[in-house]
């Protein structure tokens, strides 16, 4: 069973996630609102996948992606957003993750063909 | 020092200075002790009562008799100080009255008023100095018509030379001129010099009027009044010791021609002045308009990116998140439709609920964004709606015989609107008023409320915005906000 650490700072969002995950045989081990609460809970749970909503209050995405990447971090960080990859044009290409789900595209196997790929 | 003794000297100074100026006056006099083409005292009498107050004019009564001729009889000197003394005051203040305090000559209605202010009191002097000879029998009656006309002509051509100069000319440093100026004035003042003594100036007295357009062009009133009284002086004192283009068979046709030439000379020069300063004035509002335009322009382009902004963000925070997450429960739903026929009935359920609210909260954004009656309805029904969704008590009086321009329309709606808001946010008040009349050129709102008033216009910028839109079309936007007394907005827009 993988473990996902859900970041966002929309708590209906969270909520949705993690039944759909749950129904789909994921183990939803944490679930953060912020950048700063992100690093410290994916260093602390070491998850799979750490599924991250660009647009954070703090720190935005792609910086959070970019700190976890030079403390080590083994998980899968995957990108989420209710905007399309493309509004963020090569930010998103750039960044060191595993790769960018549009909030509303969101599954379990969609996780699983991005971990495998 | 006592103020008895404080007005007492000043009197003596306006005294002293007016009888220097005709000690002065009395080296242009065409005839030796009388006669003058130009009579100074006039224009500097004026001056010093416009400059230090009417309150001086016993000063004008001892200058004139320090330079009266006593070996005519009492009344006849009397009535002469008489009518010298009245004639400044009549035309300091009348000048000062008809230029509505403004001394500058920055004008050309200025310059009239000083015309009309000078003509009028060195009329009553010309009637009772002419008058004062004959009865006197210093003149015979027969030339009671010429004396007066000399009078009134000289002591006018000093009016209009003196005046302006002095008023001018009071209180300006010498050092607060660029130098640059300074240089171009004093060449000026020297070829002025150099033209009238010219031996070749004696028939062509025209070739003056160059340097008195430059002087006006480039120096505005000041200039003007500097050069024309440079001119005529030096003209007027040339005629006087017979030289120069003025100098006439008779000593009535030589005082004729050199006042006429003054008169047209103070009167170009002071105009084009007055023009040239009116120029600069309206030039200057001009650019003042253009920077406020400016102001308003950038401000009008920031609140509709700022408005953007804000409606992407209600969007993606609010629609968009909703329908995301409805995206997930249907998915789920789809996921557990068989195993879990029960809770995928619970599902669907709570994301109908969610749609119909997100459809909601769409149709709210899109009336913020333009009201959609108010398109199809107009300003009537659109502030009916308006009014209908305010948590106070609102009266509504709209009288609107037609639909007006949409730009309108919406500015009008907009103010009516944002002022609603503010009176719920702000005022603490129990009711509102909503009046809208049309005109045939122009709409006029007003919103007003009973609450604490006391609205600060500078405070926030949302007052700042609306005023913005409505001056963008035209119109004004007035604040009437006494504390106690509740606060009135009120919006005039014209419209074609």
């Amino acid at each position: 069973m993988m473990s996902v650490l859900i970041v966002d700072d929309n708590a209906s969002f969270r909520a949705s996630a993690r039944r759909l995950l749950e129904a789909e045989g994921f183990d939803i081990v944490g679930e953060v609102r912020d950048g700063h609460s992100a690093i410290t809970a994916a260093q602390e749970l070491e998850p799979d996948i750490v599924l991250l909503d660009v647009q954070l209050p703090d720190l935005d995405g792609f910086e959070v992606a970019a700190r976890l990447t030079a403390r080590g971090l083994r998980s899968a960080v995957v990108l989420t957003s209710s905007r399309n990859p493309a509004d963020y044009g090569s930010l998103v290409t750039e960044a060191p993750v595993r790769g960018f789900v549009p909030k509303a595209k969101l599954s379990g196997a969609l996780l699983t063909a991005l971990l495998s790929a | 020092m006592n103020r008895h003794v404080r007005y007492l000297g000043a009197v003596g100074g306006v005294g002293a200075i007016y009888w220097l100026a005709a000690k002065g006056g009395l080296q242009l006099a065409y005839l030796h002790g009388s006669v003058a083409a130009l009579w100074p005292p006039v224009g500097v009498g004026m001056a010093m009562l416009i400059l230090y107050g009417v309150s001086l004019w016993p000063g004008i009564v001892l200058g004139d008799l320090a330079v009266a001729d006593f070996s005519q009889p009492a009344g006849t000197v009397l009535g002469q100080t008489i009518g010298n003394t009245l004639e400044v005051l009549i035309a300091a203040v009348l000048f000062y009255r008809l230029a509505e305090g403004d001394i500058h000559f920055g004008r050309v209605r200025d310059v009239a008023a000083l015309v009309v202010a000078a003509a009028a009191g060195t009329a009553v002097s010309a009637v009772f100095g002419a008058v004062s000879l004959e009865l006197g029998g210093v003149i015979p009656s027969a030339q009671l018509g010429t004396v007066a006309r000399t009078w009134f002509l000289g002591d006018l051509a000093g009016a209009l030379v003196f005046a302006p100069l002095l008023l001018c000319w009071a209180g300006v440093r010498l050092a607060s001129i660029a130098p640059r100026r300074l240089l171009e004035g004093v060449a000026i003042v020297g070829l002025i010099v150099v033209v009238s003594l010219l031996p070749s100036q004696r028939d062509v007295p025209y070739i003056v009027f160059p340097l008195l357009i430059w002087a006006a062009l480039r120096g505005g009133p000041r200039g003007a009044a500097g050069a024309v009284a440079l001119v005529t002086t030096l003209t007027v004192y040339n005629t006087a010791h017979h030289a120069g283009p003025f100098v006439r068979a008779t000593l009535n046709q030589s005082l004729l021609a050199t006042q006429l030439f003054v008169a047209a000379a103070a009167l170009t020069s002071l105009v084009l002045g007055a023009v040239i300063e009116e120029r600069h004035a309206a030039l200057e509002a001009l650019r003042e308009n253009e920077r406020r335009l400016r102001d308003s322009r950038a401000r009008i382009v920031k609140a509709g990116d700022a408005a953007r902004r804000r409606l992407e963000r209600d969007l993606h925070d609010g629609a968009q998140q909703r329908l995301v997450s409805l995206a997930l429960t249907i998915r789920l739903a789809r996921l557990q439709l068989h195993k879990q026929p029960a809770e995928t009935e619970k599902l669907l359920s709570e994301a109908s609920d969610d749609l119909q609210d997100t459809i909601d909260e769409l149709r709210e954004l899109a009336r913020g964004i333009h009201p959609a009656v108010l398109t199809d309805r107009g300003l009537g029904p659109a502030l009916e709606v308006l009014v209908d969704h305010s948590h106070l008590p609102v009266d509504l009086t709209a009288r609107i015989p037609r639909r007006l321009p949409p730009t309108v329309e919406a500015v009008v709606y907009y103010v009516a609107a944002e002022g609603l808001t503010n009176i719920a946010k702000y005022a603490g008040a129990t009711s509102a008023s909503v009046r809208l009349e049309a005109h045939t050129k122009n709409v006029v709102l007003c919103v007003g409320d009973n609450g604490a008033g006391g609205a600060d216009p500078t405070r926030g910028t949302g007052l700042r915005g609306l005023a913005d839109r409505v001056e963008a079309l035209g119109g004004k936007l007035e604040l009437r906000s006494p504390p106690g007394q509740g606060t009135e907005l009120t919006a005039s827009i014209p419209y074609d």
